[in-house]
Formats: structure tokens, sequence, C-alpha cells
């Protein structure tokens, strides 16, 4: 039985008088990889913004390795070892690739640490290095998509938190993003994944849920829910 | 050919105070999108502190500068605090009417008899004027100290931003407040620096401007304040250099109008530039055009 890193109890959430989210529960296993599958305006970013405290909880509980997330600054959730790479990539657009991956970094002091990540990432994503001088606005959107993660991987995380990595990018850049997020879970990082591509998030997760209308309508292994003709009908197209 | 000299040196003085003031409109702007209308209060209250430690406590200037900034500093954190943190939120307007708000309540709070009083105070001698002739042009140690000033806090403040990990943080928040909290920045304490910076250099012009005009009122920091935005506008907002020489070059036109068109114009000049400015170059004269995306 695997140790249960993050767990998520009866969360509700409002934008003033419009609630996002009823009731959420779903928890997260060390070592897998997650995904929040559903339409868009599910609650599934939502929901990853409850988590990283950007947004607040009406009720409900967010445990991270038994530490309550709900009241804890952003800044600090991230010392604890979640990183998020927010919907939209949000690159800081102003300063060049290299200066982006330090602010990765931002909370750590260990300079020769640093240095070993940031090669580390750069052998995940050649594309980086060799643009490390580039100013990240002129990226195209799936090295902005690279860059991002690669961000995230700088603060060493033990929670990776993905929104959307796939939006609007070409088939084959989607590809080397989800072949990429394997490969980062297969050296240890959990991983929670939001997708609207409901068969690219399934294909590469070991469990999923469904989300409809800021609701959890269904929840399984992958490999269930992909075959499960509801599934099928209502995110997979037929 | 002497006036003129002359003038460029009163315009280089009085551009350095604007410069000073710029530096803090344009660095808060650029963090919250707020024009902090009580910046020029801050500047008058700072004013008051020194004249205060200057009279009762006839304390040294550079102890008499420190004070001040650090009071300033800690004045323009508590607004922040107080005024603008609640409505971080909130449109835009709310933010702009509190800081408008807030600088009636200074400018008139210090107004009542204990405090200032509504008549102008003449502010003391903290350091005896000198003037230097050169080639029939005279200048004074406190034209030169008040440039010095400004020059040595530019450069300082740019290392900061540039060179340290808090600085570092300042621009980032200025960029994307989300992101930045993503990045483990404490966004809040991030812009409390900002506006303790921005209203320590606000307090070090407040001194300056004490210094080297004998009288300070509770009003005082109207017009500089206005002027000290059009200089961050022009500048470019969120740009350090580039506030800091549309400050000097705003001081400069002025003392240009007023010696040579007409002195009731120059203010009218002042806005005249801010106008044509924002219909040819809305990003400001050193400004980068921001595309924003959807």
């Amino acid at each position: 039985m695997q140790e249960t890193l993050l767990k998520v109890e009866n969360v509700d959430l409002f934008y003033g008088s419009i609630q996002a989210l009823h009731q959420i529960s779903f928890e997260v296993k060390k070592g897998e990889i997650v995904s929040l599958i559903g339409a868009n305006g599910a609650g599934k970013t939502s929901t990853l913004r409850a988590i990283s405290s950007l947004e607040k909880i009406k009720n409900g509980t967010i445990e991270y390795k038994g530490h309550k997330l709900e009241h804890t600054p952003s800044y600090a959730i991230v010392s604890m070892g979640i990183c998020h790479v927010p919907e939209g990539r949000h690159v800081f657009g102003e300063l060049s690739v290299l200066d982006n991956l330090k602010m990765g970094a931002f909370l750590r002091n260990d300079r020769d640490e640093i240095r070993k990540d940031l090669l580390n990432v750069y052998s995940i994503f050649p594309r980086l290095q060799e643009r490390q001088e580039q100013i990240s606005s002129t990226l195209s959107g799936g090295e902005q998509q690279m860059l991002a993660i690669a961000r995230a991987m700088m603060g060493r995380p033990e929670l990776l938190i993905l929104d959307e990595p796939s939006m609007g990018l070409a088939p084959q850049i989607i590809d080397q993003i989800l072949k990429t997020i394997v490969d980062i879970n297969a050296k240890g990082t959990t991983v929670l994944l939001v997708e609207q591509n409901a068969n690219a998030a399934l294909a590469i997760s070991d469990y999923a849920y469904v989300l409809e209308t800021g609701r959890i309508v269904m929840e399984g292994d992958a490999g269930k829910l992909l075959s499960d003709d509801s599934v099928k009908k209502a995110y997979l197209g037929g | 050919m002497k006036i003129f000299i002359h003038q460029i040196i009163n315009g280089f003085a009085l551009g350095s105070v604007y410069a000073l003031l710029a530096i803090g409109y344009s660095m808060v702007y650029g963090i919250i999108n707020l024009v902090n209308f009580a910046h020029g209060s801050v500047y008058m209250v700072s004013a008051f502190i020194g004249l205060f430690l200057a009279t009762r406590l006839s304390l040294p200037f550079t102890m008499i500068l420190i004070i001040v900034m650090l009071a300033s500093a800690f004045i323009g954190m508590s607004i922040e605090k107080i005024a603008y943190k609640p409505l971080r939120n909130s449109p835009k307007v709310a933010l702009f009417i509190t800081a408008i708000g807030m600088s009636m309540v200074l400018e008139n709070g210090l107004r009542v008899n204990f405090l200032a009083g509504p008549n102008p105070w003449p502010f003391p001698t903290i350091i005896e004027t000198v003037n230097y002739e050169i080639g029939g042009v005279s200048i004074s140690n406190l034209q030169i100290l008040t440039f010095a000033v400004v020059v040595v806090c530019t450069l300082l403040l740019q290392l900061f931003l540039f060179k340290t990990k808090t600085g570092c943080a300042m621009r980032v928040v200025s960029y994307d407040k989300d992101a930045a909290a993503l990045m483990g920045i404490n966004v809040n304490k991030v812009i409390s620096i900002t506006f303790a910076i921005g209203s320590g250099l606000a307090g070090a012009a407040g001194i300056l401007v004490g210094m080297m005009y004998p009288k300070i009122d509770t009003l005082m920091g109207v017009m500089p304040g206005l002027k000290a935005f059009i200089a961050a506008i022009m500048g470019g907002i969120g740009n350090v250099p580039a506030a800091m020489f549309s400050g000097i070059f705003i001081g400069f036109t002025e003392a240009m109008t007023k010696a040579y068109v007409s002195s009731r114009m120059s203010d009218a000049i002042s806005f005249i530039i801010l106008i044509i400015i924002l219909i040819f170059k809305p990003e400001g004269l050193f400004g980068k055009k921001k595309i924003e995306k959807v």
C-alpha cells in the first residue's frame, strides 16, 4: 500500500456567489500519476488553484503529508515540495529562459545542487539549453510549456501539479510533453495532472477522477476509465 | 548665457526631487497597478518629520536623512497594509479612490493645530548653504547634494533590483503575481518592501526640498506629486533609471519655462508634455510595448 501524499476532502469553493466546487474529494498516492479530467468549466483548474492556495476554499480540508494546506500561503506550500505549473504556462516573458529556470529554484540556496538540476532539466529539454539566453516571450507555445515544466522541476518537487500542459499545442509536441511527464514520474516525482484531452491523460495515468460541473462524478484506474462506455461517450469522442 | 546655465542647474536640482518621487510612483504602479496618490503626501509628512528632528533634536544631516527615510518607509508600508491590501482584489477604481482619500487624510490630518497647523513653516538650516562660483555661474552645495543623493539612490536601487534575490522577486511579482507565488515568493512581503523603498525615497526628497526651499506646508506634496507622476509615465512604468531621467527632464523644462516663457505657465506646460506623450507614446518614452495575450 502506497503512502497517500495529498488528500483533498469535501472541498467547496466559491467565486462570489457562484459555487465552483461541490464537495470535491480525492487523493494522490506517492509515485503515481493521477489525473483530473472533464470538460471546460468542470472545476479542474479551480481544484488545483485551491491546492496551491491561490483560491481560498470555503469548506473542506486539503492535507499534504499530514500538513493542512488550506490556511497555508502559496509560497509556503512551494517550500513543502509542491510545484504547480499553471494553466496557460505563465512563464516570465520578460526574462530569459535561464532566468526563468533560476526563479524556479527561488527558495533554494544549494548552488551546486541547483546547477545539477539545471543540467538535469536541460537533458530532459535540450531545446531549452539551446535557447537559454533567449527572452522567453519569444519562445513557441510548446517551448514555453517545456520551460514552465522545467521551471517547476527546478524547485525539486515531490508533487508536480500540471494544469493543461497540452493546451494549444501541436499533436507531436503533446506526445513529447506527455512522454516527459512519464519520465519525470519514473524518476520519482508524483504527478497530479489536469487535462481536457482525456485520452492523452488517461493513457499515461495510474488513476483518474472525472469532474463535471464542480463535482467528481466518477473515479477509477485509468485503464478502466479508458474502456468505460460512458467516459468514452462523454470525453473520448465516442 | 549665465542665466541659461544657472537655469540648467536649478532644473537639475528641482528635477532630482521629482526623480526621487517618480521612482516610487513607478515602482508601486509596476507592482500593484496603483497610482499611489498618497505618495506626494508621504513626501510632505517626511519633510515635517525632518523639520521636527532638526528643530527639536538638532540632529546632523545624515542622521536626519536616515531617520526620515526609515520613518517614511514605515508610513508607506502602513498605508499599504491599512488602505490598499484589503482592496487587492477589488476593482481598480476602488483602490484609486482610496489612494486619493489616503492623501487627503494625511494632508488635512496634519493641518490640525497641535500638529503642523494651517500656516507654512520655515525649514531650519541643517547644512549651511555654500555657493560656489564657477565661471560666473553659482551652484550651491545643496543642489549638488540633492543631485548626488538621486544618483546614488538610483544606482543602489538598480543594483538591488538586478543583483539580489529580493530584487529579482520584486521584478517577477510585477510581471505575474500568481506565477511568482508559485515560485515560492511571498508576494505580500515583496509588495511591502516595494512601498517601503518608494516611500523611503520620497522621504529623502522631502528633506532635500525642505533644505533647498526654505518653507514647507501641508499641501507641498500636491504639485510635485503630480509632476513626479508625469515623470513616471514619461519614463515608462517600472523602469527606475528612466523615471530618474524623466524626473530631471520635467524639472529642467519647468526651470526653462519659468525663465524664458512665463512662470505661471510652467505647470501647464508640464501637463501638456504629459498629454503629448500619452497621445504618441502611451507606453512611455523608454517603456516597452506590452502585448496583452488573450
